[in-house]
């Protein structure tokens, strides 16, 4: 592809200006936004989703639209702060989108309750397994309350709740991983 | 704020781990902790679990993704994003949960309503008899033809039947011709007989040759099965739900809440009711808390008993899984695991277990001799576990796993021809497995030439069955063109490739037959395909400059300009060609918000629209909003009108939530249901693209990405057409 490698990327360039030609339809602009941006969004959004084939999904079809939808960023708060927020309604989106079957979550691993403990570490990927089991809607308020540090007042205008559904949802989802993790 | 002699929450717990909150709260939370020892553990743990998440695997982005970004990106791919939040939806008085029984009184109400016989209705009336027939009874049926089928001789009675067995969603489920309606008078008159197995059935008229369709406004006409005394069966109330899936969620709720009232007893229609909550966006902590309750008052009733069935056994263990009660969850599905591990719910959860070893573990081999154990139980859930066990086959590049799973999945799926083209289509990819999956695909697409009448759709004209049928038989030539090429066979292959796109538009087939075509050297079949996709009008520029360099140095800028009109010429033939056309009555007339009235044909005629239909209490209506008015934008800039209708009357909460979104369509409302009526729309949302003549072209249940490319096609339709 003529003229895209990551080299030909200039990392003096302000984002400002990365924008403007982004918005434009730069594809290096476009590239040097991914290189910068991409690994974070992918991890929300895993995290949401809680599968990474679905956060594969999601990243790439922000990119993809990403030089439209500059058209609507207004430049209010950080750009950063602009396309998490993109990326997480999209994830949410997808979330409220998946087929409804009778099914479990294919990453569901709501194993064995655990005795409460009290000195033992929880490791990452503990973590990163239980926060997989939780019902969509409880793992959307922790991921993006605990991890990602919205307030329950942002979270409940992403996910169309009030602030008290939001505390309540966080409430659950704490119960379902202390069950999970002890 | 807390009780001296209650816990605080998990959450408040949170916040003072957090050191989140105010002086004063953390003072009172202190004194709390140093009487409890339980409340003091809760705190470890929530510190435990903060540092947890300061360890979170990093998980970056995959290799490659970078690459395909830019790829499809330059290749003229597209996506809207969601740049604004979503809107809260309103929920109906009736419908709030006080308690699920008001809602129940009311999902009466709904299931009983039926179509009402306005002015401008082109649907006619279908009257069955007995209108509550018990199995395998002889029906009736007397037909009056509105607008769409007067003076239509003799008319076709369709159905779509579903036995007590048949899933969720209407694919798959066949349908069949019932009758031949006849008759001299007003009205045409038959009689059949429901076969025994059907307990929920649904019905369409059409007339002979399949090209117009009277469907009941998207209702169609219904029959469930009784016991005789009036009242529909659980199986056919539950299959009625089935039916209703994808197509009205209120009717869906309304039968879950139809299920509650006269079956109270029965978990499935509590887990039904639970999953519809869910689903329509209803789902508050009053009616998540009572669902906790409902499931903790069946284990108590079911604990005491002893001839507690599998299937209540497995319903109880996911109700109370739904429901977020996890320890009562956990007890039930031990039991359920002990007593009923052939329980459809036991299958699955035995089919999760297999996948957790294989990510702990890694060990593919004893993944599948699990899966193979597992498969004589499945039953109900063999395509599930045939489509797990599959994936995971296909890891293995061994040819005898993966037909036998394969095979397995075609067998027990619900669309086995969909199905078995999408194994061919992997086969090709696979060398030991190409020669199958082409001769697979060759017969595919031998049999996709014929139109059979049970593949028809209910509701589908043979034109529409034809276009999708015809869409299915290139997607299996794009997949046996290639497989030429990889057995060095050239000409067949490039072919192929060209049947594969004669007809149709298809973005991405376009962009898989120009990187097929580029692969086997053929630079100008390439540069073809481009045109196409250059064409199309969701693609910008940046779509040819990538190009350039490549036009230049092999066709010249002069074949590339006529290539490119005539693509465009063909972006408009193709697009148009096999689409519905139905008149809307231009007469029904619509208010704004200061109650002026308008007819329809002052608003449409003459200018290419799209009208949505929606309803400030439909969630996923609600939800869409914001993207439709981003496609809303970029239609009328390109010539198109949008505007939307809603149901309710103007008012000061919709005025405000209008206000609040800064939606850029203009709204009307249907304040006499005329509009409704006019384009034959049941439930929201709804979409509709209308030519300049006032016929709708096109229709959808959710926004999709071909809506802009088919409205500028009808802009230039209308363009060419002088109009």
């Amino acid at each position: 592809m003529p003229g895209l490698s990551a080299d030909a990327v200039d990392t003096s360039v302000t984002q400002a200006e990365l924008i403007r030609r982004a918005r434009a339809g730069d594809p290096t602009a476009l590239a040097a936004l991914y290189d910068r941006h991409g690994d974070a969004l992918f991890r929300a959004c895993r995290r949401l989703t809680g599968s990474a084939a679905d956060a594969d999904d999601l990243v790439h079809d922000l990119f993809v639209g990403l030089p439209e939808a500059l058209g609507r960023y207004e430049e209010r708060g950080t750009f950063e702060a602009w396309l998490e927020r993109v990326a997480v309604r999209l994830a949410l989106m997808h979330l409220r989108s998946k087929r409804r079957r009778r099914e479990v979550p294919l990453e569901a691993a709501a194993g064995t309750a655990a005795r409460y403990r009290t000195d033992e570490r929880i490791e990452g990927e503990d973590l990163d397994r239980a926060l997989a089991s939780l019902p969509d809607p409880l793992r959307a308020v922790f991921v993006l309350k605990q991890i990602e540090g919205y307030s329950h007042r942002e979270i409940a205008k992403l996910l169309g709740i009030t602030d008290g559904a939001s505390r309540v949802r966080l409430n659950r989802a704490l119960q379902a991983l202390r069950e999970a993790l002890g | 704020m807390f009780l001296r002699l209650t816990h605080p929450s998990l959450e408040q717990l949170s916040r003072f781990a957090e050191a989140a909150d105010d002086d004063r709260f953390r003072m009172r939370l202190a004194a709390h902790l140093e009487r409890c020892q339980r409340c003091r553990n809760a705190v470890a743990f929530l510190r435990r679990l903060g540092g947890a998440v300061e360890r979170l695997p990093a998980g970056d982005a995959p290799r490659g993704l970078r690459e395909r970004i830019l790829s499809d990106r330059t290749a003229g791919a597209r996506a809207i994003l969601p740049t604004a939040d979503p809107v809260r939806v309103a929920h109906r008085p009736a419908l709030r949960v006080a308690g699920v029984l008001l809602a129940i009184g009311v999902g009466v109400m709904l299931f009983a309503r039926g179509p009402e016989a306005v002015a401008f209705g082109a649907s006619g009336e279908l009257v069955l008899r007995p209108a509550h027939p018990m199995r395998g009874a002889t029906i009736s049926v007397t037909y009056r033809p509105g607008g769409l089928l007067e003076g239509q001789r003799p008319l076709v009675l369709r159905a779509r039947y579903r036995t007590a067995a048949d899933e969720e969603y209407n694919s798959g489920i066949a349908t069949h011709t019932v009758a031949t309606l006849e008759g001299a008078g007003r009205t045409r008159d038959a009689r059949f007989t429901l076969p025994d197995s059907v307990v929920y059935a649904v019905f369409a008229v059409e007339d002979t040759a399949a090209r117009i369709i009277d469907d009941n406004s998207g209702r169609y006409w219904e029959l469930l099965v009784t016991d005789g005394s009036g009242k529909p069966l659980f199986e056919a109330l539950d299959q009625r739900g089935h039916d209703m899936m994808g197509r009205n969620w209120e009717e869906g709720f309304a039968t879950a809440q139809q299920m509650i009232r006269d079956y109270p007893n029965r978990i499935e229609a509590w887990s039904r009711l639970r999953a519809f909550h869910g689903w329509t966006g209803t789902l508050d902590d009053s009616v998540a808390a009572f669902h906790r309750a409902k499931a903790r008052e069946f284990a108590a009733t079911f604990a005491s008993r002893a001839d507690l069935s599998d299937i209540e056994l497995g319903y109880l263990a996911w109700y109370a899984y739904t429901a977020g009660d996890s320890t009562l969850a956990a007890e039930w599905r031990a039991r359920l695991m002990r007593e009923a591990p052939s329980n459809e719910f036991a299958v699955q959860w035995r089919l999760v277990e297999i996948l957790k070893r294989l990510w702990s573990m890694g060990d593919t081999a004893a993944a599948l001799d699990a899966f193979e154990a597992l498969w004589p139980e499945a039953a109900t859930r063999s395509a599930q576990v045939a489509r797990y066990a599959g994936g995971i086959a296909w890891r293995t590049d061994n040819p005898a796993l993966i037909r036998r799973w394969s095979e397995r999945l075609i067998r027990h799926d619900r669309d086995p021809r969909a199905t078995s083209r999408a194994v061919a289509t992997r086969y090709t990819r696979l060398p030991a497995l190409r020669a199958e999956g082409m001769t697979r695909l060759r017969n595919a697409v031998a049999a996709l030439d014929t139109l059979r009448p049970e593949d028809r759709r209910l509701g589908e004209t043979v034109e529409e069955a034809l276009a999708r049928q015809d869409a299915a038989r290139r997607a299996a030539l794009a997949a046996l063109g290639p497989a030429l090429l990889a057995e060095g066979r050239r000409g067949a292959g490039l072919d192929t490739l060209a049947l594969a796109v004669e007809r149709g538009w298809d973005l991405a087939l376009f962009r898989d037959v120009a990187a097929a075509r580029l692969e086997a050297e053929d630079t100008i079949g390439a540069l073809g395909m481009h045109a196409l996709v250059a064409a199309d009008p969701r693609n910008g520029a940046a779509v040819i400059d990538s190009l350039m360099p490549l036009i230049r140095s092999s066709v010249g800028d002069a074949w590339w300009r006529d290539r490119l009109h005539q693509a465009q010429d063909a972006f408009r033939a193709r697009m148009l060609a096999r689409t519905k056309s139905r008149p809307v009555e231009m007469r029904a007339r619509v208010e704004d918000a200061r109650g002026a009235s308008y007819e329809l044909g002052d608003l449409l005629r003459g200018r290419t629209s799209l009208v949505v239909f929606w309803s400030r209490f439909c969630a996923p209506a609600v939800e869409a909003l914001p993207l439709v008015d981003s496609i809303a934008a970029i239609l009328t800039e390109r010539g198109t009108q949008v505007l939307s209708i809603v149901e309710h009357k103007p008012s000061a909460d919709l005025d405000a939530f209008m206000r609040e979104q800064a939606l850029s369509m203009p709204v009307y409302h249907d304040v006499r249901q005329e509009a409704g009526h006019a384009f034959n729309q049941w439930g929201t949302p709804a979409y509709y693209l209308v030519d300049a003549q006032g016929y709708v072209r096109f229709d959808y249940a959710n926004p999709v990405d071909e809506l802009i490319a088919q409205a500028e096609a009808l802009r230039l339709e209308a363009v060419a057409l002088g109009r």
